[in-house]
């Protein structure tokens, strides 16, 4: 993986230096929370209901063991003991105090981590196909292109004080995994006629109050001009994106103003008054950076080893975690394995610090010492050989990480909501726990297939219900939570399976009505069914009335 | 004592002044800096402009200036609010694109925090709000000592390093 050299290593400690003094000018009264407020979201801290959220930068997700240890250490020492993984692939603590922010921020500069633009209205992290590098359908290893998209964001001059927040996403697979059509640019891997890989650049996609699904701005762009074009794009946004209305200034009101055709044509020319010099990245650069990801020595006696299967036939639990947390790799005898945070009574996306320094040691064992956070809110381990498939299960299954229930609706996605954050209507994670309470049978749950359930605790879609099979959403009615339930949305896979924003099926329900709101969605789906046809194909075949009028019947 | 400015990484006095408007008389002190279109309609008829600036404000369409700006000892970006990031990007073209060598200017709600990024996109003057210190202010040049754009990728870009 990338490793920070000496000059990332002081350029981290350097921001920290200077947040250390923008929090002494701000403690002193120097600066007004008006002001120090732009400052600290540039540094992934967020004022919340009950105290300061600090969110940690994971760039495209890939983690250290030596990194994990540390988030482990840091959950223990300064927050209640957990951390909670976001959907952009961040590691967050809900429980900071002001003061300890820069020695935190100190902490996790030790293991080259930081929390720089993880907020504000800057480029924000990265995110990437947690499975790149080892997935089956893969055309391209992003990670290089996502390390050097990362570098280039960095505190970039021209960039930090954009009309809003600002997320790229980027998947090499034939089947994306980073929901790149939702974000306000999605760059994805495609192969062209000649068979040369570039990028499909998206633009304009996002969720919150106005969901809109991203266009194509250009089809096949070759791989080093990707840094000059973001930076055309983000020109264009940064002169012409409103900055009168804070729910009007995501690019995607800017694209659907100006419409496709004509934001393409600000952007190609932004893009031709870039000095040619500047236009593509030096295939030095990207040799030596692509050269970083890809040193694994896989074990040649992996492909064959069948030692693990005898076991399927007699236990269960292992068998069924076989078949949905774990998916081949490109190479023989490697598994991708996702590590399940969707653990009954545990919020999505928790988890605790001994969960956190036992997934560091299992890393380190068994995956060549890397982690990756999943935009499912998950962990991941992509180089895994056949042999140790096993025992890692063992020890998973310790820590409670091997819930076999990755792809299910128990692997909901879920944002904080009232519990946490200040901005919330509604409960997100009382609702995450009921629906995980009735359906806590695995069998009803594989019965089911894939179903994608997610949920947000407001408006502003952190939970990306837009794009869930079934989405919900937390609305406040006259003082009271209620739940709006939408059903049909995709964050998008393939051309099969684009990405849409989920139709909402009526009026929305008080709390305790979810669940059974639910239980009647999935009955219409296991009447109107054939074979295994999926969740998602029945509402796009029938609609969503059918289901309104069971539910509201 | 008499306003002072940062120039290039020292506290100055000012050099330059700030107009609201064209004088009645139509005479322009050389020092002196006109928004932009009193700046063009006192050009178009014809008065004399040498050593007058002009100011621009983030929606300013900049393009149709590249042709008079090698005229001008100073481009002055006016940043009405701190999270305005509009003017970055004009001085970023300004300065790099077009490789205009006069002073560029800041003002407004110009705040430490910003001077690193300012300087960077090849700002070089700064008049800071009112309540800034600007010798205090002087500490944010010597924050980083290298940064990752404007050089090739990665290879970290010097810290004395300007758009320009
Ligand atoms: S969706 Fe709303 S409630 Fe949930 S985390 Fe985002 S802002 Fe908070």
């Amino acid at each position: 993986m990338y490793r920070y050299d000496e000059m990332d290593a002081r350029f981290v400690r350097e921001r920290i230096e200077e947040y250390r003094g923008q929090v002494a000018r701000r403690l002193a009264g120097e600066l007004s929370e008006d002001e120090f407020r732009p400052l600290r979201l540039m540094n992934g801290l967020y004022l919340q209901r009950h105290a300061y959220m600090l969110r940690i930068s994971i760039p495209y997700g890939l983690l250290t063991s030596e990194q994990v240890r540390k988030l482990g250490f840091i959950a223990e020492r300064y927050d209640r003991g957990y951390g909670h993984v976001t959907t952009r692939q961040n590691l967050q603590y809900n429980w900071i105090r002001l003061e300890d922010t820069p020695d935190i921020l100190s902490h996790l500069a030790d293991v080259g981590m930081h929390a720089m633009q993880t907020s504000g209205n800057c480029v924000r992290n990265v995110t990437a196909d947690p499975e790149a590098g080892i997935a089956a359908d893969e055309i391209l290893d992003i990670r290089p292109w996502a390390e050097i998209l990362r570098q280039y964001k960095e505190l970039h001059p021209e960039f930090m004080f954009l009309p809003r927040k600002f997320k790229i996403a980027i998947s090499g697979g034939a089947s994306d995994r980073a929901a790149t059509m939702v974000h306000d640019i999605g760059l994805r891997a495609v192969r062209n006629d000649a068979g040369e890989v570039g990028f499909r650049v998206y633009v304009g996609g996002g969720l919150g109050r106005t969901p809109r699904v991203a266009e194509i701005i250009a089809e096949h762009l070759p791989l080093s001009h990707v840094v000059s074009y973001v930076e055309a794009i983000l020109r264009v946004y940064n002169l012409h994106g409103r900055r009168d209305n804070k729910y009007k200034a995501r690019i995607k009101i800017l694209v659907g103003a100006l419409g496709i055709e004509k934001f393409r044509e600000e952007v190609d020319a932004e893009w031709q008054a870039i000095p040619e010099a500047e236009r593509a990245v030096d295939p030095q650069r990207i040799a030596d950076i692509t050269a970083m990801f890809d040193h694994v020595d896989f074990d040649p006696d992996a492909a064959g080893y069948t030692g693990h299967l005898a076991r399927r036939a007699g236990d269960a639990a292992f068998d069924r975690w076989l078949t949905n947390n774990v998916r081949p790799g490109k190479v023989a005898g490697y598994h991708v394995v996702y590590l399940s945070l969707k653990h009954r009574g545990r919020a999505p996306g928790d988890i605790a610090s001994h969960q956190l320094y036992a997934v560091a040691d299992l890393a380190d064992r068994y995956n060549a010492g890397y982690i990756v956070a999943t935009y499912q809110q998950n962990l991941l381990f992509q180089y895994v050989r056949s042999q140790d498939l096993e025992a890692l299960y063992d020890a998973l299954h310790e820590q409670g990480l091997a819930t076999p229930n990755i792809g299910t609706l128990q692997d909901m996605i879920c944002c904080p909501g009232l519990d946490y954050c200040s901005l919330a209507n509604a409960g997100s994670i009382p609702v995450a726990a009921a629906i995980r309470e009735r359906f806590d049978d695995l069998d009803e749950v594989y019965d089911l297939g894939p179903i994608d359930i997610k949920m947000s605790g407001c408006i502003n879609a952190c939970g990306h219900h837009h794009v869930g099979h079934i989405g919900i959403l937390g609305i406040d009615k006259r003082g009271v939570e209620h739940y709006q339930i939408a059903l049909g949305g995709s964050a998008g896979r393939d051309d099969s399976d684009p990405a849409a924003i989920a139709q909402v099926l009526g009026a929305a329900v008080p709390q305790d009505g979810v669940v059974d709101a639910l239980e009647k969605v999935l009955e219409v789906f296991a009447e109107r069914r054939t074979g295994r046809e999926t969740f998602v194909d029945v509402v796009r075949r029938i609609g969503v009335e059918p289901f309104k009028e069971h539910v509201y019947g | 004592m008499a306003e002072q400015m940062i120039l290039d990484g020292r506290v100055v006095p000012r050099r330059w002044t700030l107009l609201d408007g064209a004088p009645a008389d139509g005479v322009v002190a050389p020092g002196s800096i006109l928004p932009c279109h009193d700046w063009q309609a006192l050009r178009a008829a014809g008065a004399d402009l040498t050593g007058v600036g002009l100011s621009l404000e983030g929606d300013c369409d900049i393009k149709a200036l590249r042709e008079v700006l090698g005229e001008v000892p100073v481009i002055a970006l006016h940043i009405p609010k701190f999270t305005d990031g509009r003017c970055y990007t004009h001085a970023r073209r300004i300065r790099h694109h077009w490789g205009y060598e006069g002073d560029v200017l800041v003002y407004g709600d110009v705040l430490r925090d910003q001077l690193v990024y300012l300087w960077r996109v090849g700002v070089n003057a700064f008049h800071m709000r009112q309540d800034q210190d600007l010798h205090a202010s002087l500490g944010a040049f010597r924050l980083y000592s290298a940064f990752y754009q404007y050089g090739p990728l990665g290879s970290h870009a010097p810290r004395g390093e300007r758009a320009a």
